[in-house]
């Protein structure tokens, strides 16, 4: 039985400019229709699904829709499954669709954990992404979590963006009339936000690089030269600057891009890269189950009218999706009917590229014995450009390595082809 | 009965409508019905059929009924339509006694027209012009026939105004060359004499030989001798494409068609060659047979080293059905074990390269095309170089070959040209006006100036109006030195190359730079430099790479996520390791694209 569970909220209030997840413009009457079909979805899977350890109520902009609305979901999830007592219960909200009421709302109805995508503390940094709120904005939001007794708060922050000469010059005279101290350079835009972070002290912090997926206006601005992203000299550095305030300041880095104050790491995250298994509820949402990885259908009418015909939307994840041009899960429905299970070779990719992503490393003793002379010699080579590092059994990445980890994880596949 | 033969070809520039009228004439005749016409019948590889031209030369018999109410048996002999066959070409026209010149009547003659054409005539060709396309708004038929009077001397009084593609003017060509074109001559009682003007290998029934037989007839159970080769057949089967194989008899005098005859390779059956009878031997072969030489060379590796021996079988299987390309392995010690291989021109080339590719699934590298130079060396000894890193450190002089190039271009766009010939070293010749607006300009240029972007660049500068033919001249003493790429310190051979002093300079810097931005960052930086003779002349460098990472992976993207990494993975894999250094495959070929 699956004790991980993620629902997935396809709305937003408008899209950012570097998001590639599925999301549709929020209208009222769909999410209502939506969410009967969530609470469907959520009693079918009962056979799959008990005991959980964790729910993640993901989006798109979860806390887009009403309390009321989310409480049916929650409802039905404690319908359908037990719940363990000391349950993770997380979900995404963005700053400007939050309120005290809502807030003291999904407290009471269990959730423990808000994710908070804040990306930034610079209000031209945030228009320049597309966010439809301000930094005054995301601060309020935290205090307002905080006030209604959250104890356990993440916030997300966005490292790396670009800048055109115009947005420059704007950015200027914004800071110079901004309230804050000025930063002047986007290094220290970086090293502002961060300390803004800090000083709300939240309990998790995911710092993330902006990485310009295809199919998003982001992509098309840097492939059309509208935007130039920085360079890696300068990402690396901020990256750096993050690791090393945030662990100054009591974090543990436990992932690539993922830090907690102690004992505050993401149990549902974690287990994404433990490989556990998973089950996600709503359209487009990813399971991991029986040694296959499934995806539901994209598109919320799609979704609704399946779910209501009494069908699955889930489908197999297909085995050649990463072609150039389809790289976008929006693309995903036309592999649909493709069917590939998790092969051992796939799983042992995933328990290597997946397992390096956590600072503790993998355990190389789970490695055939078949492939462990080549695997040891990729190894020594890596260890020798001091990118990883062994303890005991465990292979992790160093903090150099941690950067280029998909350089390392390229070579260690390539040694056990 | 030969006096019922007629034997032609078709003299046309690319994209003047060969294999569209060729379709045509099959149609009418009736060799194909319109339900198993696939378009271009003629075109049967896909290769040729993607580039839009003829590679190899194919024969089809034709059955015509002709408004005397006599039966012509019809030979059409397709010609290869690239500069590089020029020699496949003037064998395929020796084998008839008449051509179609077809024109274009929006475009006019071409220079490759004008070269074939010539071609025609000295083989005594009765030249029947058609005037293509007619039915396209831009048409000028009177125009182009005053062209093609102007610039060939040929009558075009009785000219034939066609649309291929609409069927207009077809029976009329039909009719022209029962006419006009003579049949051929030729006795049967005479020994022997038939000309080779294209062979393959069937996988079923060994090399099949195209032949025109002249004198004599050649049938099966027949004892022939390949005259330049010097090898003895017995004939098995004869007969002609109609274009289905259709077996016949024998093939009299005057007659086009295949001959079967247990041969297992195509390097015994010699464009050119006279077969004759083993037993009763002509005592003279019919003349113009040369030993084809290639022209172009460059060095083919596989990028796995495992795949040697792939590569090496599939190299043979291709010449089996090739014999005008050469390959000899040789060893470089940036790319390890390869094959040095030899073309006639650089469409072959591209043409070998894509199939070992594309049928053989092959991943190669292949080093930048070169021209084969004349060094003599310290010693006082001549010695053919056909790699620039085996150019020896000291020799007495270095000759290139040189080629006649003639140009006909629009007159307006004869600036750009003069520029781009003299860029390229070239020397002017003749300049003449073919008509009031086009012009004729001969250029003696080296070889190795034309081998790369030469063609591609004419063509763009004239927007596509100016059509170009070369011939080989022979060498001459040039100014040329060796130029190395070296990374991180090394000197890699494969991407060495010999170049005209005052060019070498500015083109170590610029492959420099191409190389910087092809090489992607590794782990370490990369100093790449340019020397000439150890002199380093020009510096770059690619940084070590700062970061590689997936920023974000969670429940939805793993599968996602995997395929990237997989895909960076193949990427790798695809890329040759020099020491240290992974260099991708493009690089090999850098140095080329550099003016």
């Amino acid at each position: 039985m699956v004790n991980y569970l993620y629902i997935h909220i396809p709305f937003c209030i408008k899209k950012c400019i570097y998001c590639d997840f599925y999301s549709v413009p929020f209208k009222s009457h769909i999410a209502e229709y939506y969410i009967e079909a969530l609470c469907k979805e959520i009693q079918w899977r009962r056979c799959a699904v008990n005991n959980l350890k964790t729910i993640y109520i993901g989006g798109g902009t979860p806390t887009i829709l009403s309390a009321t609305n989310i409480l049916k979901i929650l409802n039905a999830i404690k319908e359908s499954y037990s719940v363990m007592p000391d349950a993770e219960i997380t979900i995404e909200a963005n700053p400007n669709t939050i309120t005290g009421k809502k807030i003291e709302k999904l407290l009471k109805s269990g959730i423990n954990r808000i994710s908070m995508g804040i990306q930034s503390f610079i209000d031209d940094e945030l228009t320049a992404l597309g966010r439809s709120h301000n930094a005054d904005g995301a601060i309020k939001a935290v205090n307002v979590a905080r006030k209604a007794g959250f104890k356990n708060i993440s916030i997300d922050l966005i490292y790396g963006i670009p800048s055109s000469k115009f947005q420059n010059s704007k950015l200027k005279t914004q800071i110079q009339s901004s309230k804050f101290q000025v930063p002047s350079s986007k290094f220290q835009n970086w090293e502002y936000s961060l300390q803004k972070a800090l000083d709300l002290s939240p309990e998790h912090i995911s710092t993330y690089e902006l990485t310009p997926e295809k199919d998003t206006p982001l992509y098309d601005d840097i492939k059309k030269g509208r935007l130039a992203m920085p360079e890696e000299e300068a990402v690396s550095e901020m990256y750096y600057k993050g690791i090393d305030m945030l662990k100054y300041n009591g974090y543990i880095h436990y992932e690539i891009s993922n830090f907690a104050k102690p004992g505050r790491a993401s149990i549902h995250n974690l287990n994404y890269w433990n490989r556990g298994e998973y089950i996600g509820i709503g359209a487009g949402a990813h399971s991991f189950f029986d040694k296959k990885r499934t995806v539901n259908i994209m598109g919320v009418t799609r979704y609704i009218e399946t779910v209501n015909a009494g069908m699955t939307p889930a489908c197999l994840c297909e085995g050649r999706q990463v072609d150039e041009e389809s790289e976008s899960p929006k693309n995903l429905e036309i592999f649909w009917g493709e069917s590939s299970e998790i092969t051992p070779d796939d799983a042992l990719k995933e328990f290597i590229f997946l397992g390096l992503r956590k600072t503790e490393g993998i355990n190389i003793g789970h490695l055939p014995a078949t492939k462990r002379s080549s695997f040891n010699k990729a190894v020594e080579a890596l260890i020798s450009h001091s990118l990883v590092e062994l303890s005991g059994n465990y292979l992790r990445l160093t903090r150099k390595g941690l950067i280029m980890s998909s350089e390392v994880i390229v070579q260690i596949l390539l040694s056990i082809e | 009965m030969a006096k019922n033969i007629r034997n032609f070809s078709i003299i046309a520039h690319i994209d003047h409508g060969k294999s569209t009228l060729a379709d045509r004439l099959l149609e009418y005749t009736g060799a194909l019905s319109e339900r198993e016409m696939v378009e271009q019948v003629l075109d049967s590889m896909d290769l040729e059929r993607e580039k839009g031209i003829t590679i190899k030369a194919h024969a089809v018999r034709l059955k015509y009924i002709a408004d005397n109410g006599i039966t012509y048996m019809l030979n059409l002999i397709d010609t290869p339509g690239h500069v590089d066959f020029s020699y496949e070409v003037s064998r395929s026209l020796a084998s008839c006694e008449g051509s179609l010149l077809v024109v274009d009547a929006t475009q006019g003659v071409e220079a490759q027209t004008l070269a074939n054409t010539y071609l025609a005539v000295e083989y005594n060709h009765e030249i029947i012009p058609v005037i293509n396309k007619i039915d396209l708004p831009g048409a000028e038929p009177k125009k182009v026939k005053e062209q093609i009077e102007e610039a060939m001397g040929i009558d075009c009084s009785e000219a034939i105004l066609a649309s291929a593609k609409e069927g207009i003017g077809t029976k009329e060509i039909l009719e022209a060359i029962v006419k006009k074109i003579p049949s051929p001559s030729g006795l049967d009682e005479k020994p022997l004499r038939a000309l080779i003007f294209d062979s393959w290998f069937d996988n079923y029934q060994g090399v099949i030989v195209l032949v025109r037989v002249f004198d004599g007839i050649i049938r099966p159970g027949m004892k022939i001798r390949l005259m330049a080769a010097r090898k003895d057949y017995e004939v098995s089967k004869v007969g002609a494409f109609t274009p289905k194989m259709e077996e016949a008899g024998c093939l009299y005098a005057g007659e086009v068609g295949y001959v079967i005859a247990g041969i297992k390779n195509t390097s015994d059956t010699k464009i050119g060659d006279t077969i004759t009878d083993a037993a009763k031997p002509s005592d003279k072969p019919l003349s113009g047979y040369k030993e084809i030489k290639p022209m172009v060379f460059c060095g083919l590796y596989p990028i796995e080293t495992a795949q040697y021996e792939d590569l090496k079988s599939a190299l043979e299987r291709l010449r089996l059905n090739d014999s005008s390309f050469s390959f000899e392995p040789e060893t470089s010690s940036a790319l390890g074990f390869g094959f040095r291989c030899g073309f006639l021109g650089l469409l072959h080339m591209e043409i070998i390269k894509e199939r070992l590719q594309r049928e053989f699934e092959l991943s190669l590298i292949s080093t930048a095309p070169t021209v084969i130079y004349r060094v003599t060396d310290a010693a006082n000894k001549e010695v053919y170089v056909d790699n620039p890193s085996s150019l020896p450190e000291k020799f007495i002089k270095i000759e290139e070959p040189f080629v006649k190039v003639t140009i006909f271009v629009p007159e307006i766009y004869i600036g750009q040209i003069f520029e781009l010939c003299q860029e390229k070293r070239g020397i002017q010749k003749e300049f003449s006006y073919m008509s009031k607006e086009k012009i004729m300009i001969t250029y003696e240029l080296p070889l190795n100036e034309i081998l790369w972007d030469f063609y591609d660049r004419l063509k763009s500068v004239s927007r596509g109006y100016a059509s170009m033919d070369y011939e080989f001249m022979g060498y001459k003493e040039s100014n040329l030195v060796k130029l190395d790429m070296l990374l991180n310190g090394e000197s890699i051979d494969a991407l060495s190359l010999i170049v005209h002093k005052d060019k070498a300079y500015y083109k170590g810097r610029q492959i420099a730079e191409k190389l910087r931005e092809i090489i992607p960052r590794q782990l370490f930086e990369i100093a790449i430099q340019a020397a000439i003779g150890g002199k380093v002349i020009a510096r770059e460098s690619v940084k070590a790479m700062r970061k590689n990472v997936l920023a974000k992976c969670y429940g939805g993207d793993i599968t996602r996520k995997r395929k990237l990494l997989e895909k960076q993975k193949e990427g790798k894999k695809k890329m040759k390791q020099i020491g240290k250094v992974e260099i991708p495959q493009e690089a090999f070929l850098s140095v080329l694209e550099v003016k």
